[in-house]
């Protein structure tokens, strides 16, 4: 399973100030994979990036670069350059200049150094540039300069610290494909930062969720999305209804007063449980003919779907369906087996998946209908 | 409102630069007054460039202030880049305040200190002289040091940390990355720390003056201690110059700072500010290399001397001691006593100024600076002698003595004129305005006289002050009865409500100008007023007055004895002294001077009037006591007064 691994993170710890940021991180990374970091605002990216590109020291462990440990190896010296967060490109130089940085510190003759510039500024759009000062440049184009300087000089590993923040939608999804085009094309291993989690689904190899210093999740984002491994991960990864559940035996789980078939096995007897339905899994039926019922107390038109917020035995659950359903109906609701993921109770249970109150995130996306469902609930 | 904010706005700009006009107006008057203007010239630009006395001070203030300025820039970039790159924010915030604390003490403070601690250097590792250019040097560097890194540390936090990351991350080890990216950033904040260092260096009066040596003056100090005389307008001259060139070098930086500011918009406009900013560094550059390499040296030698000078001690140094304008110094087509001996005998004059004997006296006591000759006034002599401090002359290597006349042999403070030998005298007579005052006084009375309220000037120091009242009451002067005191204080408290002022250099200008009727004062300078104000007149009061002899003695610090001995000779010989008497206007104890014909003062009778007219008294070293107790009444006398 370890063949070809390039970056391996062994038992790697920090801590700031006496806080701890990152708490015994394991980690491997293959060669020319797209391996994405995931989590919220101030669990750690950062600091795991800056941790590989050699600026921060652990406090313990070891990083393994293509069999060595690189701990003792200065930033200069490692095969592994950095998109920085805040792109750090430098004031007093041009365009031109800054993405010929790197290889006129590596002594490259001239005409190879104008061909290559081009080049890059080429790829990320920015042609004609290059004698343009960067403070006259706008927040976009400067993290274009930062990603060509960056790929100026064909680093093994790219890190790529949110490279795609500063962009309009449509540029982002440009250059979304642009950058997985020229990791296959140049074979280059990204281990690339962000918050948007359709971007990590869409460009990702492997997906790495992280909360609060610790690693949540590796996978596949398929892996992810289906078969999350504990409600933090649910939760973040796209919209999940987590419930209260009992195992009752192999491939029956209870909850929402109504006993479920499910495929998964190997809890024990009455183990309690979380259980991850995502909304556009529930079949949206008659009362008299679902297998539980509830109200719905809020519903907004979202295009192709519905999307409701319906309350069953006073939890809140969001459902998306085709059917058009008003606030006050009463619904019946089918799930079917597979549509059911049961996780153990961790740390994070009973903090995700009730929307009786949206969720900070959903707020963030959503910020117009906020307060609709407060509303909803004061009445009810 | 709009109206009454710009004239406010005009009222500050007046008063901020009016103080700077006019003395750039009377730099370029003709005659020496600074309040009666006598024509349009340049002479006291000529005279700046043609008397070698000046540009030396204003060379050694320019190396002080680039040496230091250069110094501290560089520790201080390196300082500041340490700080900034503290790990521990409470370090960084103990630092930087303990890096503040230097900037807000008074310079008196950090002036004492450095001295007390060069001194304790200085003894520790037994040096004569711990205080010279470079203890100097160090004390500047060590005042500039803050404003640099006060300069560079906003730089450094506008400077995003991971600049020097991504330079690391693209190939650059830590220090070419410093080099190649920080220093960029960071280089207006450098500059402007650079400027402001340069500047601080350059008008540090306090500090300089606690830890300057006997080998160095700087442009300040030399004017400080001209308040004996009165202040030469070649200075107003200097310092309009100067004004004018700092003023360009503000321009020229903030125009190059405000260049950078709008760069992105202004890209392919002419930079046209930029090359403004240029030639007016250019032209700062050219003036101070100009004046670093300034040398005025086509004097040639005509004089004929009494005794031979060998060049035996040719190549050494000559440490000299001097009250400010004290001496020719080739100014006014006079000759330059210093250069004229550095010529004849090779040794090198290192020609420093005080402004009063108790100056004098606490540098040589600091024990930190040795000097080879002195030039105090009797009482102090009197001290000097009694602590021991100062060494006895070799008469038979002083040829010239013959020449002192003989009523200023055996004087009080040295009975057997072992130790000193007179260079000025001088009798403090009263000056008066005969258009202002009728009849001709005769009396110290008249400063006591309630027609001229508000015209009467009085000596703004204790002993003096006391004088006068103590001679009216036909006193002695070194009474050590209280009883005596007590009186003239009381005398002198009843003058108060009638005084035009206490002052003492400004006499000069209230008694050109006219603005004061009468005020007592020494009878070489009245002279210097009576050129500019034909109408003054001067006498000395019946009841008798003050006399001193300021003379040339060698400390028991002395470096260099033979060429001391030399000296004292030289400046005895006929011509040197003439030369002299001529410049500084007091008597001279000089026969060869008093006899000689081309002398221009010679049997003036305001300078060696009939001396057998009015008693004279030298001031006594008083004791402590007595001391202490005349100045609690001045104080008390200042007090009430106001
Ligand atoms: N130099 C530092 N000193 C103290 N705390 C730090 C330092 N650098 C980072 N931290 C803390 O470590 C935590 C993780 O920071 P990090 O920058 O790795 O977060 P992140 O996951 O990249 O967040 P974001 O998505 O907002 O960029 C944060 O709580 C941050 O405040
Ligand atoms: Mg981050």
């Amino acid at each position: 399973m370890k063949n070809n691994v390039i970056i391996d993170l062994k038992n790697i710890s920090v801590a700031f100030d006496g806080e701890t940021i990152l708490n015994n991180i394991n980690l491997f990374i293959r060669d020319k994979e797209f391996v994405t970091f995931l989590g919220p605002s101030g669990c750690g990216k950062t600091t795991t990036l800056r941790i590989i590109g050699g600026f921060l020291q652990p406090d313990s462990g070891e990083v393994i670069f293509d069999g060595k440990n690189v701990l003792n190896v200065p930033a200069h010296k490692r095969e592994v350059n950095t998109i920085f967060q805040r792109y750090a490109l430098f004031p007093h130089l041009n365009v031109f200049d800054n993405v010929a940085f790197g290889l006129k510190q590596r002594k490259v003759d001239k005409a190879q150094i104008k061909e290559t510039v081009e080049k890059m500024l080429d790829l990320v759009n920015l042609k004609g540039f290059e004698k343009r000062s960067i403070s006259s440049l706008s927040g976009g184009q400067q993290q274009r300069v930062a990603i060509a300087r960056a790929l100026a000089i064909k680093p093994r590993v790219l890190l790529l610290d949110e490279p795609l923040g500063a962009l309009d939608l449509k540029l982002r999804k440009d250059m979304q494909v642009e950058l997985k085009n020229m990791q296959q094309q140049l074979g280059i291993t990204f281990i690339y930062v962000t918050h948007d989690q359709e971007e990590a689904l869409s460009m990702s190899d492997t997906i790495v969720i992280m909360d609060k210093g610790k690693i949540q999740q590796i996978g596949t984002p398929q892996d992810i999305y289906n078969e999350p491994k504990n409600a933090f991960v649910a939760d973040f990864i796209g919209e999940s209804n987590i419930v209260d559940g009992v195992m009752l035996e192999d491939f029956f789980v209870r909850m929402a007063g109504h006993t479920f078939k499910c495929l998964d096995k190997g809890f024990a007897v009455n183990e309690q449980v979380d259980v991850v339905i995502r909304p556009e899994d529930v079949d949206v039926v008659e009362p008299e003919t679902g297998m539980i019922s509830g109200q719905v107390t809020n519903s907004i038109f979202k295009g192709v779907f519905y999307e409701l917020i319906v309350d069953i035995k006073n939890f809140k659950w969001m459902v998306q369906t085709t059917k058009h359903k008003e606030e006050g109906d009463v619904i019946g609701l089918n799930i079917v087996p597979d549509s059911i993921h049961i996780m153990k109770k961790s740390e994070y249970s009973g903090q995700f998946g009730d929307y009786s109150s949206f969720s900070d995130e959903y707020e963030e996306l959503d910020n117009v209908d906020a307060d609709i469902p407060i509303e909803s609930e004061g009445e009810a | 409102m709009k109206i009454f904010n710009r004239i406010f706005t005009a009222l500050v700009f007046l008063f901020l630069y009016a103080p700077l006009f006019v003395m750039m107006f009377f730099s370029f008057n003709e005659g020496k007054s600074t309040s009666v203007f006598e024509g349009f010239s340049f002479r006291w630009y000529k005279e700046l460039f043609t008397t070698g006395d000046t540009m030396t001070a204003l060379r050694n203030t320019l190396v002080l202030a680039i040496c230091s300025a250069a110094i501290a820039t560089v520790i201080g970039t390196i300082t500041a880049v340490g700080i900034h790159g503290m790990k521990s924010k409470w370090g960084k915030k103990v630092l930087l305040t303990v890096n503040d604390i230097p900037m807000m003490n008074p310079d008196i403070v950090t002036g004492v200190s450095l001295m007390l601690l060069f001194v304790f250097v200085g003894r520790l590792i037994g040096l004569s002289n711990s205080l010279s250019f470079t203890t100097l040097l160090i004390s500047h560097i060590t005042f500039n040091i803050p404003y640099v890194i006060l300069n560079i540390m906003p730089k450094l936090r506008q400077t995003d940390i991971h600049l020097v990351e991504a330079a690391q991350d693209l190939g650059c080890p830590p220090v070419t990355a410093f080099f190649k990216v920080v220093l960029p950033s960071i280089s207006s904040g450098i500059l402007s720390g650079a400027v402001m260092a340069f500047t601080l260096s350059l008008d540090d009066f306090i500090i300089s003056y606690y830890t300057v040596g006997s080998d160095f003056q700087t442009l300040p100090l030399k004017i400080y201690a001209m308040t004996k005389k009165t202040v030469k307008p070649d200075m107003y001259a200097l310092s309009s110059l100067m004004f004018i060139v700092i003023l360009l070098l503000m321009v020229a930086v903030n125009l190059v700072s405000q260049d950078e500011k709008k760069k992105p918009q202004r890209r392919h406009t002419f930079p046209a500010k930029r090359v403004v900013a240029g030639i007016m560094t250019v032209i700062v550059v050219i003036s101070i290399i100009f004046a670093l390499t300034y040398e005025n040296d086509d004097y040639e030698s005509q004089i004929v001397y009494r005794s031979t000078y060998t060049q035996e001690y040719a190549g050494t140094v000559l440490n000299v001691f001097n009250w400010g304008e004290y001496i020719s110094d080739g100014s006014d087509d006079s000759l330059n006593v210093n250069k004229e001996f550095e010529k004849l005998t090779g040794i090198k004059v290192n020609y420093t100024n005080y402004e009063s004997n108790e100056a004098m006296y606490a540098k040589l006591k600091s024990d930190a600076v040795s000097y080879d000759i002195i030039i105090p006034s009797d009482y102090m002599i009197a001290r000097l002698i009694e602590e021991n401090m100062l060494t006895k002359l070799d008469l038979s290597k002083i040829d010239n003595y013959d020449l002192i006349d003989e009523r200023y042999k055996g004087l009080y403070f040295d009975e057997n004129d072992e130790y000193s030998i007179p260079y000025t005298v001088g009798l403090v007579g009263i000056i008066y305005n005969t258009t202002m005052v009728e009849g001709t006084p005769d009396s110290w009375s008249i400063m006591w006289d309630e027609k001229y309220s508000g015209q009467i000037l009085q000596f703004n120091n204790s002993r003096d002050g006391f004088m006068t009242a103590q001679c009216l009451l036909g006193q002695d002067l070194n009474s050590t009865n209280k009883a005596d005191w007590d009186a003239a204080a009381e005398l002198l408290k009843e003058q108060s409500p009638i005084l035009g002022a206490r002052v003492m250099d400004e006499i000069f200008n209230k008694m050109e100008s006219g603005n004061a009727a009468i005020a007592p004062y020494y009878a070489g300078d009245f002279l210097t007023m009576q050129e500019v104000n034909p109408d003054l007149e001067f006498f000395y009061p019946k009841e008798g007055t003050n006399v001193f002899v300021d003379s040339v003695c060698i400390p028991s610090s002395v470096q260099n004895y033979e060429a001391a001995l030399m000296y004292i000779n030289f400046l005895l010989e006929p011509e040197i002294a003439l030369a002299n008497a001529e410049y500084i206007c007091y008597a001279s104890p000089n026969i060869s001077v008093v006899n000689n014909d081309n002398y221009s003062l010679k049997g003036d009778p305001y300078l060696y009037g009939t001396d057998a007219d009015y008693p004279t008294q030298y001031y006594h070293n008083l004791d402590k006591e007595t001391r202490d107790y005349y100045e609690a009444l001045w104080e008390e006398i200042i007090r009430t007064s106001s």
